[in-house]
């Protein structure tokens, strides 16, 4: 958990590298990796290895990258990292550049549970009134989950709006037990 | 008890029919580190120092180091159900605790919740446990006394109320002693106790409250508990909850006494936290904020103005030192903070005299304006005769022949040290004190063997609690005149005949 601090600071000089203008391009550029990294454990678990070389893992780096528009600061961080033993903490500092990139232009990743599908109108609604309490955009990734029975969850790394049927029913209960009849 | 269900059930109808459905924004961090009472947590940017957070299973921390990176917090609770990656949440609030008549009698933890099975505290009344101290234009000097029902401090160390009197000494000298008797002798002179143990065996603890119990004093007694096996964050925050807990009755223009059982290992409970969140140890490895400790919180013990009701908050924090070592870093610190120190000796303590002040080394800054006039009226000469007394008794050792005025002086010393000695749990009146102290002064003592002492000193109060008490009584409400002196010196009389 530690990681997450030395995470952020890799993450946030690698944007500073990036131009205002391109930094849309490179969040799909990270999202991508990200992608990548997440279908191929394999190659992630030789990317981390201790024992493959740092020659080898650099060639199987640039196969994701080649095709990448910041190819040159991909292979760049690349190179700063490996040497330090720091690439169990690759998927880390690409979270980190991802919620970097959104704060600087005042926005926040959300991941928003509901209790079944609604449709755009409602949960743009609901975006809207998340957004007015935290006084940040946010760039939401919907999910559904039943058990929350209705309501909706909203989670980010650094808040939590509850207003979901089961944390209601959750605090009547708790607060009927500590209440003194 | 009979159950109606009827009835449950329209409880239950009238909680469902007042429930608000709401909406719970948090902020939120995480876990980076747990242990040894410290959490470290990442995130919650906006936190403020001395905020409560929440872990999860309702544990509760309070963060104190808030850096470029993360905070530091400390858990009043057990670590072990706290994992890194857990969310922490903020919860806006600082430190409170409950306080109240509901908590008179009561033994609680730091945070106010009760550990002596009785049940729940019905008390809606919260204050935090940090309060600035009051200002200059809010208080006023010390004027009346807290008796503590112990003879030698009522008359040469007087106590104000509003005042903060240290009590110093080794350990087993008989600092809780001091402390006991003096709640004990608040009985029925509506002075509520705070009494804050420290760092405290739990048997050690479970006795003293029974102590009170027995003695009639729990009734006025709140006792706030961090033992030792506490964690540290604990033991840290339990004299400020106390004082909260004090404050409250001083605020309502009542009066208040806290003990703090004993401030020096409320010193190493901070130590140890400050060095678990590395801040940079100074002398004897104490972080540097350590005056600033124990200055905010004895400065929270004061005498307030007629305006604000008069109320006061006297504090007797207790500091155990090593080897009578009274220079050490905590014991300078505390001295130099309070109003006084009462001092023990335990050289004083293992030859029998008991308790073990040391009037020499023990002073009252400001009690002196605060103790009743017949007391100033009779021991006048006290301190000097002991003085005079501790010197001739070393010089009396190395030469036999001495001459009659020295020998008298010897045989009055030793009179008066013998009339000062007063047994545990034992608080005296202050009627009774000052007729003790003014027989041994005027000499009545001087021709009976020591051990015959404290035979006299019974008959004088059987004779005193049967004969005289409206004499007493008026007594101690005025300056002794040349015409009560005259009737004490008839009262003395007629003691002293009894053993001839
Ligand atoms: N005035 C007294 N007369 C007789 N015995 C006393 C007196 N005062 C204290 N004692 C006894 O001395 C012992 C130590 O007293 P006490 O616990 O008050 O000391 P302490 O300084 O608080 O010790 P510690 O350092 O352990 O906290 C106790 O057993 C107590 O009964
Ligand atoms: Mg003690």
């Amino acid at each position: 958990m530690k990681d997450i601090i030395v995470a952020k600071r890799y993450a946030l000089s690698v944007l500073y590298n990036i131009g205002e203008d391109n930094l849309a391009a490179f969040i799909d550029e990270v999202k991508y990796i990200k992608a990548v990294l997440d279908q191929n454990t394999e190659l992630y678990n030789l990317l981390k290895s201790k024992i493959v070389s740092i020659h080898d893992k650099l060639e199987f780096f640039e196969t994701i990258v080649n095709d990448l528009e910041h190819k040159e600061i991909w292979l760049s961080f690349f190179l700063v990292l490996m040497p330090k033993q720091r690439g169990d903490i690759l998927q880390q500092i690409l979270d980190e550049i991802i919620k970097n990139a959104y704060l600087s232009k005042n926005a926040k990743a959300v991941k928003l549970t509901l209790a079944y599908d609604h449709d755009e109108d409602t949960i743009l609604k609901i975006a809207k009134s998340i957004e007015k309490q935290i006084g940040y955009k946010i760039i939401y990734q919907v999910s559904i989950d039943k058990s929350i029975i209705g309501g909706f969850i909203a989670k980010s790394e650094d808040f939590c709006i509850d207003a979901s049927v089961l944390g209601n029913l959750n605090k009547f209960v708790n607060q009927s037990i500590t209440d003194k009849v | 008890m009979n159950i109606h269900p009827e009835e449950i059930s329209s409880i239950i109808r009238n909680k469902i029919d007042n429930f608000k459905f709401d909406i719970d924004v948090n902020e939120t961090g995480k876990i980076v580190q747990v242990g040894d009472g410290i959490a470290r947590v990442y995130g919650l940017e906006h936190v403020m120092a001395g905020e409560m957070v929440l872990f999860p299973n309702d544990i509760y921390g309070m963060a104190l180091n808030l850096e470029q990176e993360n905070i530091g917090c400390i858990v009043f609770g057990d670590c072990k159900y706290i994992k890194e990656g857990d969310i922490v949440k903020r919860t806006g609030r600082i430190l409170e605790v409950p306080v109240g008549e509901a908590m008179l009698g009561r033994v609680v933890d730091p945070l106010g919740q009760p550990i002596d099975g009785k049940g729940d505290i019905k008390t809606d009344k919260y204050l935090p446990i940090e309060r600035k101290a009051l200002g200059v234009i809010d208080r006023q000097p010390v004027k009346e006394p807290l008796q503590t029902g112990i003879k030698p401090i009522d008359s040469m160390i007087p106590i104000g109320r509003g005042q903060r009197e240290l009590i110093i000494g080794d350990r087993q000298t008989g600092k809780t002693a001091i402390a006991i008797d003096t709640i004990i002798n608040q009985k029925g002179k509506d002075v509520v106790c705070v009494y804050v143990a420290i760092g405290q065996k739990r048997s050690t603890i479970a006795k003293l409250v029974d102590t009170l119990d027995k003695n009639g004093a729990l009734a006025y007694t709140i006792v706030v508990c961090a033992s030792a096996s506490d964690t540290p964050s604990m033991l840290y925050v339990a004299p400020y909850a106390g004082c909260s807990m004090g404050e409250y009755f001083r605020d309502k223009g009542q009066h208040a006494l806290i003990i703090y059982d004993d401030l020096s290992k409320h010193a190493a409970a901070y130590r140890e936290i400050s060095l678990l969140l590395r801040r940079p140890p100074g002398r004897e490895a104490y972080p540097g904020d350590v005056f600033y400790l124990h200055s905010r919180l004895l400065e929270r013990a004061s005498k307030l103005t007629d305006k604000l009701g008069g109320g006061s908050l006297t504090a007797l924090p207790i500091i155990e030192t090593k080897a009578e070592d009274i220079s050490a870093y905590i014991p300078t610190n505390v001295i130099s903070i309070t109003d006084g120190q009462i001092y023990l000796s335990s050289r004083l303590f293992y030859s029998g005299i008991r308790p073990a002040i040391n009037p020499g080394l023990s002073v009252s800054r400001v009690g002196g304006n605060a103790q009743i006039k017949a007391m100033k009226g009779v021991v006048g000469q006290l301190r000097l005769d002991l003085a005079q007394y501790n010197e001739l008794e070393a010089f009396s050792k190395f030469g036999s022949d001495l001459d009659k005025t020295t020998r008298s002086q010897l045989r009055r010393g030793e009179r008066l040290i013998e009339i000062l000695k007063q047994d545990i749990y034992n608080p005296l009146p202050v009627e009774k004190q000052i007729f003790i102290i003014f027989m041994a002064n005027e000499g009545y003592l001087d021709e009976f063997e020591l051990n015959k002492v404290a035979l006299i000193e019974e008959d004088l109060f059987t004779l005193l609690d049967s004969k005289y008490s409206e004499f007493t009584a008026e007594m101690i409400k005025y300056k002794i005149t040349d015409q009560t002196k005259e009737k004490m010196h008839e009262i003395c009389k007629e003691v002293i005949a009894h053993f001839n």
